[in-house]
């Protein structure tokens, strides 16, 4: 249902009905940013966006982006060329695209935080949250943003049990 | 053939992920890997997360959490740890519990148990691809509960538990205290090898003081172990042949020369030597497999070695990690049969066929 409501979302906006926002894209975590949603394949992704630039792939994990959106997004392929089956498993923001709601480049921490809650989990200026989202910070503004599945925080090692026959 | 670069020596097919992936020279080989870590993001220790993130690109480390959990998780497509060993040409693998809150964080039992358990766990023929090692907790040790606990996991799935993993350098145990040997006796019981972390480890809150990654401190439990002096028998594997320091490999080199239950694994040599013969800090760049390799084959060991990755690590490390050790092989004159017994012969013999 979420994932419904995004989607109305960025049409309605590319629709031109929503104000100062119109042809915005909401970033949502653990879903998507936009049109380009997490577990779409390249091929699905190139219908909604168009074809990718700058396209880097090693060992199967490849980058590419939108620069005019402001996106870029990251796969993991079957081989080291970004085809149309790799698979979207991140999709970022920076400052140059457009973006509407608290959660875009730009925003401070507090308006982040205020949508979030603090992170729990940071490591060297970028911090990452179960949700699905990590935000690279600059001082106290957002600098990028990546979307990816949620996560399970499990910091706590469960005792030991025993098998199940 | 086509992606490692060492073309006169190792074939990889790299589509064809069934059976005997890997041809040396022209003879098809079986290759297993027993040392692999399934995990994922929520599960790091914060020293070690950080560790692993900071050695990303900087343009990846924004997006952490998918890229490790991909890489840790066995089933997911094109990175996963299945697709790394096809990729590499590893037919089987053995998947590792640890509980090292310390450093790098812990898989448990369970979780392992749920990963075996998977019904994409088989070959395109129809056997098990993945097999598993349980391993103990030892923070606040209580030995009759956790030992108990490990125990039910090789009572309960001998045909996929095959051996008991420790790692005392992250675990913060020493090889000699006595407070933790009850695990060698329930491996003595069920007829399982223990593999152990020797060497120095780089992780954050590993321990660095030889008494908990020089093997030598274990000897006299190798010997107590060894069948003939009333406390069972224990094959004993050492992971990473005491890399780092010169004097812990030196010590589990000649620790399998002495003692028959004591074998060694290969993974994570490709390293530089980081302390040297008199136990000072060294600065060098060439990797240590070269020299290991070498010692296994002029002292006679390559019956008792054993190939790993310690992966997956990071993409194609499995692959790349596989191709240095048979092209090390090579180099140092190993003939064909001493490959194939070390890249899945010996494995087999030890923990697939009990």
């Amino acid at each position: 249902m979420k994932r419904l409501l995004c989607g109305v979302v960025w049409l309605a906006a590319c629709g031109g009905e929503q104000g100062p926002a119109a042809g915005a894209f909401v970033i949502a975590p653990g879903e998507g940013i936009g049109p380009a949603r997490l577990g779409m394949r390249y091929a699905e992704l190139a219908v909604e966006l168009g074809e990718a630039e700058g396209a880097f792939v090693a060992d199967r994990i490849g980058f590419a982006r939108y620069s005019d959106l402001g996106l870029e997004v990251v796969v993991t392929s079957p081989e080291d060329a970004l085809v149309d089956d790799a698979l979207v498993i991140g999709i970022g923001a920076s400052e140059g695209g457009h973006f509407q709601g608290a959660l875009r480049p730009g925003a401070t921490k507090g308006e982040i935080e205020a949508v979030l809650g603090p992170a729990r989990d940071e490591v060297a200026g970028t911090v990452y949250y179960p949700e699905g989202v990590g935000i690279e910070y600059d001082g106290d503004v957002a600098l990028r943003m990546g979307v990816f599945d949620p996560w399970e925080r499990r910091p706590e090692v469960p005792p030991m049990t025993g098998a199940t026959p | 053939m086509r992606r490692i670069g060492i073309a006169a020596v190792l074939a990889l097919v790299a589509h064809a992920p069934a059976a005997a992936d890997v041809e040396v020279e022209g003879r098809r080989m079986e290759v297993i890997d027993v040392h692999l870590h399934p995990s994922s993001f929520g599960r790091m220790a914060p020293n070690g997360r950080s560790f692993i993130v900071q050695s990303m690109p900087p343009f990846a480390r924004l997006y952490a959490p998918a890229l490790v959990n991909r890489l840790l998780d066995p089933w997911a497509p094109h990175v996963g740890i299945r697709a790394q060993a096809d990729w590499a040409g590893v037919d089987r693998v053995v998947l590792l519990a640890v509980y090292v809150p310390r450093t790098t964080g812990y898989f448990d039992n369970a979780s392992l148990g749920g990963l075996l358990d998977d019904p994409r766990n088989v070959t395109a023929g129809g056997d098990r691809w993945a097999y598993g090692m349980p391993s103990l907790d030892f923070e606040d040790w209580s030995p009759d509960e956790r030992l108990a606990a490990l125990e039910s996991w090789l009572e309960a799935r001998p045909e996929a538990m095959v051996g008991i993993k420790l790692a005392h350098a992250h675990q913060g145990v020493t090889f000699d205290d006595d407070a933790y040997l009850g695990v060698y006796d329930v491996a003595a019981r069920h007829g399982v090898p223990v593999l152990l972390h020797t060497g120095f480890s780089p992780f954050p809150g590993s321990r660095t003081e030889p008494a908990y990654y020089d093997p030598l401190g274990l000897e006299a439990i190798v010997e107590a172990y060894d069948g003939e002096h009333g406390m069972g028998r224990v094959d004993f594997v050492l992971s990473h042949v005491g890399q780092g320091d010169a004097r812990a490999m030196t010590h589990a080199l000649s620790m399998a020369e002495r003692h028959d239950n004591v074998w060694l694994e290969i993974s994570a040599i490709d390293r530089p030597l980081q302390i040297d013969e008199d136990g000072a800090p060294v600065t060098r760049s060439e990797p240590q497999y070269p020299f290991v390799l070498e010692q296994l084959r002029t002292r006679g060991l390559t019956d008792r070695a054993i190939f790993a990755s310690d992966g997956p690590q990071f993409s194609g490390m499995i692959r790349r990690y596989l191709g240095r050790i048979v092209e090390g092989m090579r180099d140092t004159g190993w003939d064909l049969d001493q490959t194939e017994a070390v890249l899945g012969g010996n494995a087999r013999r030890l923990f697939l066929t009990r």
